[in-house]
């Protein structure tokens, strides 16, 4: 679904390729950049491990990495980080001068555009100008075509692109009924920058306490090795072998942290936990279903989903997957975990030390808990994308349930809208629905099915019944259009959660990062033993 | 949050120096009681040799030197002096003690004691 997956393949940009991206909004890159992006990784890195090592190649080493890192992963990602914030910016203001002169009934919205056209900055300029080129005066497919060229650019932005379907209805249909519709996109986009914002906001100050936390841990280090004295330091920690195994393991610890710790900061994405596919899965398992079953297999598939927890078990079969695949990913899970535990006791049998088996089972049995905690993840992230499509659906549907002859042709209604979704599933839903609608034209289920297949939530199932009702009737919106309120709000929640979700993340840095420090206390400790008794050995105490 | 990871990383940092301080105590009172062992060895030649003779100080020195790396070295007042039988013979034992860990000199301290001559 999502496009960006497309550019991941190469992983990194090239300096070419982030200048072009940087000059959409804002001047090249230049020396500060590269000094900022490049230069603060590599120095960092080589503190660390001149201050551990006081090697001065170790040093050149971990400089070199720190400044591959920095060139390859920082550069890239906070050069995309601003063009996204630019442009996201840009599309507000669009949006907010969009909607302000569609508010004038005698303009049409072909004009709008085009007057908006020339207050936006950069890029979005051009894509505008595109845009109008393609609409102007062309028939519903070059309209379509010309709306979904820069729908698919900015497909992260999903409030923009539900606003985007709106403006597209109004310039198909020729009228403004949903400039209510536009009005509150317009506030929802509105909502979604400021919560990027907050969000970037929070995330700054984890930053800075990180890089805070970094100097502290230098300063640790600084005091550790002047406070006793530096030729022990340099004896004891930087040239021994206990010393070089403690500091390795500290600093691959550092750098993992830091690692991770980027990762969560550079996510701006607010709309999404992570890349959720469980298309794939599906098609695989059709491709099985024409074989017999092993009766064998049967019995195991039954052992295996009784070992799986019932809430996983629920949230599994809620996101589309069979028996089948779910029985296997508990079997992985299992193998996972056993293969760990004989590790365990293979290292057991060879060293003889209880506190391998206990580690490692500890680890394995970590492991297979946090298996629950990745389906939930899971499942929030689909419910997400469910609760997304259905209410693009009901974006989609309301503007032209206000046209006048919709009430008599509510086949007609449905039938335009089906193009105009996304999925191949969604379309095929919504083509079962109006089917059932044919087949059973005055029951009910048909649309509660519906809402149980895309979203099924409680105000889904809400809106299809009023929808029930409308069709049967009913001929007030004032409820549907309540309903979708409700919907949109539900979104801004999700949003919400998202958010904290993220941001929760970055609660357990700072203890992570204190705890690694208790290595450096550790390795310290043990080499400057080891060296003392070493010493005293020589010099004949205990002889 | 910072300001709990400061408290972490002092307590680690005093934990380490208890730590190192404790195991330099120890090893400092290690090297402490060797100073009987000695005093028995510095004893015995004085014993055999009649009082601190050349000979006598040469093999406590070398003992000294042998099982001490020279940490002990003995001085008097009657040295390489021959005694008569029964004769006492006071001495003082200079000992050098390297403090492990820290950047402090090294301790020196004096252990005095006395032996009677057995030789006739």
């Amino acid at each position: 679904m999502r496009r960006k997956i497309k550019t991941k393949i190469k992983n990194f940009m090239d300096v070419s390729e982030l200048n072009a991206l940087k000059k959409c909004y804002e001047k090249p890159l230049d020396g500060k950049d590269y000094r900022h992006y490049v230069g603060l990784p590599a120095l960092v890195l080589m503190i660390f491990s001149f201050a551990l090592t006081y090697f001065w190649w170790v040093a050149l080493i971990f400089g070199v990495v720190g400044a591959i890192y920095g060139f390859k992963v920082v550069m890239p990602r906070s050069v995309k980080r601003s063009y996204n914030l630019s442009s996201l910016r840009e599309r507000n203001r669009f949006l907010n001068n969009l909607t302000q002169i569609l508010t004038d009934s005698s303009r049409t919205t072909v004009s709008g555009i085009s007057q908006v056209q020339e207050r936006v900055n950069g890029e979005l300029k051009e894509d505008l100008g595109v845009l109008e080129a393609g609409i102007k005066g062309a028939d519903k497919k070059r309209v379509k075509d010309a709306f979904k060229e820069i729908m698919d650019k900015y497909e992260t932005d999903v409030v923009f692109n539900q606003y985007m379907e709106q403006v597209e209805t109004a310039v198909c249909e020729g009228r403004k009924e949903n400039i209510e519709t536009l009005k509150q996109l317009n506030t929802y986009h509105n909502d979604i920058v400021k919560k990027t914002n907050q969000f970037l906001v929070s995330k700054e100050t984890h930053l800075s306490g990180f890089k805070k936390l970094m100097g502290i841990i230098l300063f640790f280090i600084g005091a550790i090795t002047f406070s006793f004295s530096f030729e022990l330091y340099f004896n004891a920690f930087a040239r021994s072998l206990v010393g070089w195994i403690f500091s390795a393991l500290y600093l691959s610890l550092l750098i993992i942290f830091m690692k991770s710790f980027f990762k969560l900061y550079f996510d701006d994405e607010i709309m999404s936990i992570g890349v959720y596919k469980p298309k794939k899965q599906e098609e695989k398992q059709n491709n099985k279903e024409g074989r017999p079953i092993n009766p064998l297999f049967k019995r195991i598939q039954t052992i295996l989903l009784a070992t799986l927890s019932k809430e996983s078990y629920e949230l599994l079969t809620e996101m589309n997957n069979t028996d089948e695949s779910i029985a296997k990913w508990q079997w992985n899970r299992m193998l996972r975990c056993f293969t760990l535990i004989i590790i365990g006791i293979v290292f057991y049998g060879l060293f003889q030390h209880l506190l391998f088996l206990l580690g490692i089972t500890f680890l394995a049995v970590w492991l297979y808990v946090k298996g629950d905690g990745q389906v939930k993840t899971l499942y929030q992230n689909y419910k997400f994308k469910r609760q997304l499509e259905f209410a693009k659906f009901t974006r989609l549907l309301i503007p032209y349930l206000k046209l006048k002859h919709s009430k008599s042709n509510f086949y007609g209604v449905l039938n335009k809208i089906i193009p105009r979704l996304d999925g191949e599933e969604d379309q095929k839903l919504l083509m079962n629905l109006m089917l059932d609608m044919t087949n059973h034209p005055n029951s009910l289920e048909p649309f509660l099915k519906y809402a149980e297949q895309t979203s099924g939530t409680d105000n889904s199932v809400l809106f299809m019944t009023t929808l029930f009702d409308f069709k049967q009737g009913a001929t007030d919106l004032d409820v549907i259009e309540k309903l979708d309120e409700m919907m949109g709000e539900e979104l801004m929640k999700c949003v919400d959660e998202i958010v904290r979700f993220k941001v929760q993340k970055f609660v357990f840095f700072p203890t992570k990062l204190t705890m690694t420090n208790f290595i450096l206390v550790l390795g310290f400790t043990a080499s400057v033993l080891y060296h003392e008794m070493i010493m005293l050995s020589e010099s004949g105490i205990f002889g | 949050m910072q300001e709990q990871t400061v408290m972490e990383i002092v307590k680690w940092f005093i934990g380490i120096l208890l730590v190192l301080t404790l195991v330099g105590v120890g090893i400092f009172t290690y090297q402490l009681q060797d100073v009987n062992s000695f005093r028995q060895v510095v004893n015995n030649q004085i014993e055999r040799n009649g009082g601190l003779t050349l000979e006598a100080v040469e093999q406590i020195q070398e003992h000294s030197n042998e099982f001490y790396r020279g940490r002990f070295v003995v001085t008097s007042p009657q040295l390489h002096e021959r005694v008569t039988f029964g004769d006492v013979v006071y001495y003082s034992i200079e000992a050098t003690f390297p403090i492990s860990f820290f950047p402090i000199p090294d301790v020196e301290m004096s252990f005095s004691g006395m032996a009677v001559s057995h030789v006739r």
